[in-house]
């Protein structure tokens, strides 16, 4: 019993997922020297400077929440912080050096680009800021409604020049439920 | 394009996404830490509790205290029932949905752990299907870029003109995103349906066997043996790089040869714990740690904590 009484007093940490996650320093290591793998292949790959630019902080973005693992306030302003530099920098080289210019505006490209861009930032923003892809918040639910209209409004601009009315009414409907579906909060377990 | 342009545009975006960020970040509030430590301190083993008697103990106005327990329902440690507010046990990781369920199913039992065997997560077909889905739309979107294999050609000859093939792909690609987040929602449900186990102090372990059964699956707290945790190496991985540290529960059951094993269950260790307690009868590692388990599950205010805690 005595044995057993000490396995109860076995401390719970105030941050109970702690136990599971590699050290806070183990962390940062591993990050710094994905970083440092990141800039070597970027440094090499025969892109354009912009290119490398958009291409590093996307995979920096990507690889963040994988690498840490802290949630406290300092790591939580970083990666806001680093999807806004992310996203202001992908809409701008896919806008700039692509397929639409700021021009052609109500062309198909122009609508495609928008819905792109809804799905990829939000996306992007729920994988590295935890809370706005599970907690139901009203002000979550609200912006989350606000995107979804954006979303049809645009799928059916863009549906509605390709498409008859008919399948593009059914197409814009099908595409928005999904979309709500997924952008909607949900819980990780 | 200006690299110089691209910059400015960078460090425009991820200085309005700070300030945003900085703008709506809730700060500590001490009514929400004053109301939750009462709750922890004089509810825990209460079934059910009103806004007037919490307010009228705290000697706080009814609409404060009212204001706090629905944000603490938001957070999950609060739940309202038909019978009336409830605090939830920091361990329970169920839907209020099935919260309710298993209320109903242990006659009102002090539930302290509840959550769903989660084996999809660490299946190599459910990563493959994701994978598929992005990597395979991401492929689909170079190869037109650059043509390769005539994809791009081909693609522009399908569209007769009316968009562009590169455009297209985008297309595509945001179109798999949602397929992807809409299939990993979907497995969720399925789970949820499926894989539900629950530990309540008097009743003991109760999960589902199927998807229409009601917690037929039954561990009575006096028939434990043994308890094990088993982590194996995907789950480990996971619980590096991943969401939500997982690990298989396995509980020998006197007169029974082979292990209950619940697959990969969030945080197994506490549930581990959670079943110790259980089996000798003694719950005060959960009265002592229920505050700060519940301020961590709630995300109640920012943890800054430097502090080295004990690893193991």
């Amino acid at each position: 019993m005595g044995e057993e009484k000490e396995e109860l007093a076995f401390e719970l940490l105030e941050r109970i997922e702690d136990a599971y996650r590699l050290p806070t320093q183990m962390q940062v290591a591993l990050f710094l020297g994905v970083e440092f793998i990141l800039i070597i292949i970027f440094y090499y790959v025969p892109l354009s400077l912009s290119a490398k630019v958009v291409g590093f902080l996307l995979a920096t973005s990507l690889i963040y929440p994988y690498a840490i693992k802290v949630r406290n306030f300092p790591t939580e302003l970083l990666a806001v912080i680093l999807f806004g530099c992310t996203i202001a920098a992908f809409v701008y080289y896919l806008a700039e050096s692509a397929y639409v210019g700021w021009e052609a505006l109500n062309t198909p490209e122009f609508w495609i680009l928008v819905i792109f861009v809804l799905v990829f930032s939000v996306e992007l923003f729920h994988h590295m800021y935890e809370k706005a892809r599970t907690v139901r918040s009203r002000s979550i639910i609200i912006v989350d409604l606000i995107l979804t209209i954006v979303f049809a409004f645009a799928s059916w601009m863009f549906l509605s020049k390709i498409l008859s009315s008919m399948w593009a009414i059914m197409s814009t409907l099908i595409l928005t439920l999904l979309y709500f579906y997924a952008i909607f909060p949900e819980k990780p377990f | 394009m200006g690299v110089l342009e691209l910059s400015i545009v960078t460090i425009l975006g991820g200085v309005v996404a700070g300030l945003a960020y900085y703008a709506m970040k809730r700060r500590r509030d001490p009514l929400l830490v004053t109301v939750l430590e009462h709750l922890t301190r004089y509810y825990l083993d209460e079934k059910f509790f009103s806004i007037d008697k919490m307010s009228e103990e705290l000697q706080l106005p009814k609409e404060v205290v009212e204001k706090a327990i629905v944000r603490l329902e938001k957070s999950g440690i609060v739940m309202r029932t038909s019978k009336g507010y409830s605090l939830v046990d920091p361990l329970i990781f169920l839907t209020p949905r099935d919260y309710e369920r298993a209320l109903r199913l242990t006659k009102g039992d002090n539930i302290i752990y509840g959550a769903y065997q989660m084996p999809f997560i660490t299946s190599l077909k459910y990563v493959i299907v994701q994978i598929l889905l992005i990597l395979g739309s991401v492929i689909f979107a170079v190869l037109v870029k650059f043509d390769m294999f005539g994809v791009g050609s081909r693609v522009g000859e399908l569209l007769g003109g009316k968009i562009s093939p590169m455009a297209f792909s985008l297309f595509v690609v945001a179109v798999a995103i949602i397929l992807a987040d809409v299939f990993n929602n979907v497995v969720k449900a399925w789970i949820r349906e499926k894989y539900s186990v629950v530990v309540g102090f008097h009743s003991g372990v109760l999960y589902d066997v199927a998807v229409p059964d009601e917690l037929s699956g039954r561990i009575t707290r006096g028939s434990i043996a043994r308890i094990d945790v088993d982590i194996n190496w995907r789950q480990k991985i996971n619980n590096i790089f991943g969401e939500v540290p997982i690990g298989d529960v396995k509980v020998w059951v006197r007169g029974r040869d082979k292990p209950v094993i619940f697959r990969s269950m969030p945080y197994p260790r506490e549930l581990f714990m959670v079943l110790r307690s259980l089996q000798l009868g003694s719950l005060e590692w959960r009265k002592r740690y229920a505050r700060e388990l519940a301020l961590w599950r709630g995300r109640v205010y920012p943890f800054v904590s430097f502090r080295r805690g004990r690893r193991r």
